[in-house]
């Protein structure tokens, strides 16, 4: 092949937004296609699968591939684009009879709670029956394909990257709407006889030779833009609208004829009796079970993670890793990013920590490196006392947190690899301490604010370690995985597998997994941030709502830290960046905290409305942290480069795509906290205020982003 | 006046669009021609050019030529056929710094000819950074309305026929 042929076929458009939607779109269907099958044998044939995912195939085809790249040169490129839109992709899609089958896919408290009061608004299906009624279907076809091929409107579509989008949707939109009676989508009833479908064809095949023969027979260019772009390969532009309409004409009619020609052939063919396979009466049991999905049943990931020394491997690596950063931060060069203690914890621990953290869930914690010399301390040291009860809260924690945030701006942590191996050696020397001295896991439970971030922030993870049947419990006597047993150690933070609810407090030690002679508890999916809405006392306890308040606050207080206004104004006063901090962490939360309780008048449920902020907290601390790691991820090469002689040395500039992720993390953020405000509070009057205060919280996120950024520890450009 | 620029931008300018946007200009350059593409209007900020060079008698695309693009006299950036979609053209990302007239330079290296060609761009002032991002703001608002609908029609209860 040559080189121009092969260049023309790399030209694809990997949009990771389009890839998602069409793959979770894959998905969804998948999964309702083989419960339907299992249900209906007959109706769902492995064909209908193939038909879908083709029109899938088409519609990706159609939007990123050579073909989108050439069709502004070309518009017989342009016209075949058209015609996958068109033609292919939403008979393909319709083909799959997807309704059902989408909906069955769907997650079940989404069908419920979120489709379902749609379904059965009985204006929306009177919408829907008059827009799928054949006459409106053949006119939004015939309008949209005679509009867009209008001069004047094609080229605003040619001019105009949005406006070409909006040419795409109406061709796919009307396209569905046209196909819709003609596939007779189940389970839709039939409007018209199926033999009216025969005409109804044809008559849109008129249509579309009448608009190819005014392309295919101009004696000149229809659309000027055409004869501007350089004419690749010698093509002239009037040859291009004449095999253009060529296109349009034979294989266009293909499509609309042959449907009319089978629909022809059925009605003239005796009817067949509807007796070979019906419906099963109920789904396999295994179908029917609502058991919640289990990372510990995935093939080798869950063969890991139940490998009884997984956690001491990894804490083994990230204790080395830890060492590492110890030696370099106090021996190395005092220059952050040629340093692994300037490089390793704050590019890339905290970036990886919070993804974890979406994706998963309180990953670092199964992994700490501090706990490590835990049982070396049980030896050395009694381990007899109880952590004493005065100080059984979060308070130690919180007010650790809030001085961290404070020094890492007042003494540049981040700027220090001395300093920051001194905050390591402080960790492993507190928690030997704590630990040698106090039984269970006080030092994780009430000391450490490294813990606390990743508690709070896991309350909104997908995956919770969970009992997986609550009945098995009921008969346990034993309670190995509080307790433990002879051969594994029960939970050291003191959660109870049956009354435990989200992550709080949960170090994803798996040690309950472990002990439960059952096997009865796993990493099970739950709905991110459900937890949030139990009315529980814990929520209630100040200690937890003045952690998790600084935790939200510090989001953004610390995120501001790093953009160019603030450090203007911190550089100009010497206490400035304690006066920040204490404003921003302590006296403006207290405030507006205050005010928002007052005006809601419901104290009883302040602490559950701020707990209800934690996603749009999380949210800020995403795409804090995400940033330096997008935009910074190649900065440990110069730090190899110095320690083993390897990286290039030569860096790229930062993605484009990651402000555009960081507000859609702030979306979701404040969408979640805005549904967590709204179910707490349960009256517009109590939510009002909390839901305002999200929303100034937001409108700061997105002023942060769109600041000028210190980059801090890392190598440019 | 900016506005009046704008204005003149939109009457003056050829627009046809390509990989990178518009055609800007096209030049003949030794055996080739050569085309560069923008978007339109050309706003101050990070813009990416294209540049597509043909051969002068069959119009085949060049593929193995060297293409470097620089503004007045500012850096000569690299183009490369890996930053484009369209991989029959060189493309590359520049930062316009100030609104109007630049002289626009592309220097074409190939085995059989070195040269460069010239032209003028109008470039206008900048948008909002924010309105680049429109789409993302009005996730939020349109949940919140979904959201509202669903609240009203689950307290409505059960619709009547």
């Amino acid at each position: 092949m040559d080189s121009v042929a092969v260049a023309v076929f790399e030209s694809w458009r990997l949009d990771i937004r389009l890839l998602l939607v069409l793959l979770a779109t894959a998905w969804i269907y998948a999964r309702g296609w083989k419960r339907l099958r299992a249900e209906r044998p007959g109706r769902y044939p492995a064909w209908r699968l193939i038909a879908f995912l083709g029109g899938l195939a088409a519609l990706f085809a159609a939007i990123a591939s050579p073909i989108d790249a050439f069709g502004g040169f070309l518009l017989e490129v342009h016209m075949l684009q058209h015609l996958l839109l068109l033609m292919i992709a939403p008979p393909l899609l319709w083909l799959g009879q997807p309704v059902l089958a989408l909906l069955r896919g769907a997650p079940r408290w989404v069908l419920k709670d979120w489709i379902g009061p749609f379904l059965r608004w009985h204006a929306l299906r009177r919408i829907g029956r008059a827009i799928t009624h054949p006459v409106m279907s053949w006119l939004a076809m015939a309008l949209a394909m005679i509009a867009w091929h209008v001069p004047a409107l094609y080229e605003l579509g040619l001019h105009s990257p949005a406006w070409h989008q909006v040419q795409h949707a109406c061709f796919f939109s009307a396209a569905l709407l046209f196909w819709w009676p003609v596939i007779q989508v189940w389970p839709s009833q039939s409007r018209w006889p199926r033999a009216a479908m025969i005409p109804y064809l044809i008559a849109a095949d008129i249509v579309n030779t009448g608009l190819s023969a005014v392309l295919s027979f101009s004696d000149q260019a229809l659309y000027p833009t055409y004869q501007l772009v350089p004419r690749l390969w010698g093509i002239s532009a009037l040859d291009d609208q004449a095999t253009a309409g060529a296109i349009m004409w034979v294989p266009g009619s293909i499509a609309f004829l042959l449907p009319a020609v089978i629909l022809g052939v059925q009605a003239f063919s005796p009817r067949r009796t509807p007796t070979t396979t019906r419906t099963r009466a109920r789904l396999s049991p295994a179908l029917e079970a609502k058991r919640p999905w289990d990372l510990l049943n995935v093939p080798v990931i869950g063969s890991i993670l139940r490998y009884r020394y997984f956690r001491r491997v990894a804490q083994g690596v990230m204790f080395m890793l830890a060492i590492a950063i110890v030696v370099d931060g106090l021996l190395g060069p005092q220059v952050s990013p040629l340093n692994l203690a300037g490089v390793l914890p704050w590019t890339y621990w905290r970036g990886f920590a919070v993804i974890a953290l979406l994706a998963a869930g309180n990953i670092f914690c199964m992994a700490c490196p501090f706990t490590l010399p835990r049982d070396l301390g049980r030896r050395i040291l009694p381990a007899r006392r109880s952590w004493p009860v005065w100080l059984r809260s979060k308070w130690i924690a919180a007010g650790l947190l809030a001085a961290y945030l404070w020094s890492y701006e007042a003494f540049s942590l981040w700027n220090s690899p001395w300093w920051t191996a001194w905050i390591v050696i402080g960790y492993f020397t507190t928690a030997f301490i704590v630990d040698g001295l106090f039984q269970g896991a006080s030092f994780c439970k009430y000391v450490c604010p490294i813990g606390q971030f990743h508690f709070v922030q896991s309350l909104v993870s997908p995956l919770e370690v969970k009992t997986r049947e609550p009945e098995v419990c009921v008969s346990c006597r034993t309670h190995d995985c509080l307790h433990g047993n002879a051969h594994q150690r029960g939970c050291q933070l003191n959660l109870f597998q049956p009354t435990k609810f989200g992550n709080f407090d949960c170090t994803f030690c798996l040690h309950c997994v472990h002990a439960c002679p059952q096997g009865n508890v796993g990493v099970l999916a739950t709905i991110p941030g459900a937890s949030l809405l139990q009315d529980r006392r814990l929520f209630q306890r100040a200690d937890v709502v003045a952690l998790t308040a600084i935790l939200v606050f510090g989001a953004f207080v610390n995120a501001a830290g790093m953009t160019a206004p603030v450090i203007m104004w911190m550089s100009q006063w010497h206490a400035a960046s304690m006066f920040y901090y204490a404003a921003g962490l302590v006296a403006g939360p207290t405030i507006l905290i205050w005010l928002c309780s007052r005006i809601a008048r419901s104290k009883a449920l302040t602490g559950r409305c701020i707990l209800a902020l934690v996603p749009l907290g999380f949210s800020m601390w995403l795409a804090h942290f995400s940033f330096h790691l997008v935009t910074a991820w190649q900065t440990i090469l110069p730090v190899l480069n110095r320690l083993l002689a390897i990286g290039t040395g030569e860096y790229s500039g930062a993605s484009a795509w990651i402000t555009s992720a960081q507000i859609l993390s702030l979306d979701f953020g404040l969408i979640a906290t805005l549904y967590l405000t709204w179910r707490i509070a349960g009256r517009v009057r109590v939510a009002a205020p909390w839901a305002v205060l999200a929303i100034a919280l937001y409108a700061s996120g997105i002023w942060i982003i769109f600041q000028p950024m210190q980059m801090r520890g890392m190598i440019m450009n | 006046m900016r506005y009046l620029a704008l204005i003149s931008l939109f009457a003056v300018s050829p627009l046809a669009f390509a990989d990178g946007g518009a055609v800007q200009f096209q030049r003949d350059a030794g055996p080739f021609i050569v085309t560069v593409f923008a978007p339109a209007p050309l706003r101050v900020g990070p813009v990416d050019f294209s540049v597509l060079i043909q051969s002068r008698g069959t119009l085949e695309p060049v593929l193995d030529a060297r293409v470097s693009i620089q503004l007045d006299d500012g850096v000569a950036l690299h183009a490369t056929r890996d930053q484009a979609q369209n991989k029959l053209l060189y493309a590359t990302t520049m930062d316009l710094h100030t609104a109007g007239r630049h002289s626009f330079t592309a220097a074409v290296k190939s085995a059989s000819y070195e040269g460069r060609v010239a032209g003028d761009l109008n470039v206008a002032p900048p948008s909002s950074v924010a309105a680049g991002y429109r789409g993302y703001f009005s996730i939020p608002p349109l949940c919140m309305i979904i959201f509202g609908l669903r609240e009203w029609l689950l307290r409505r209860g059960p619709s009547r026929r």
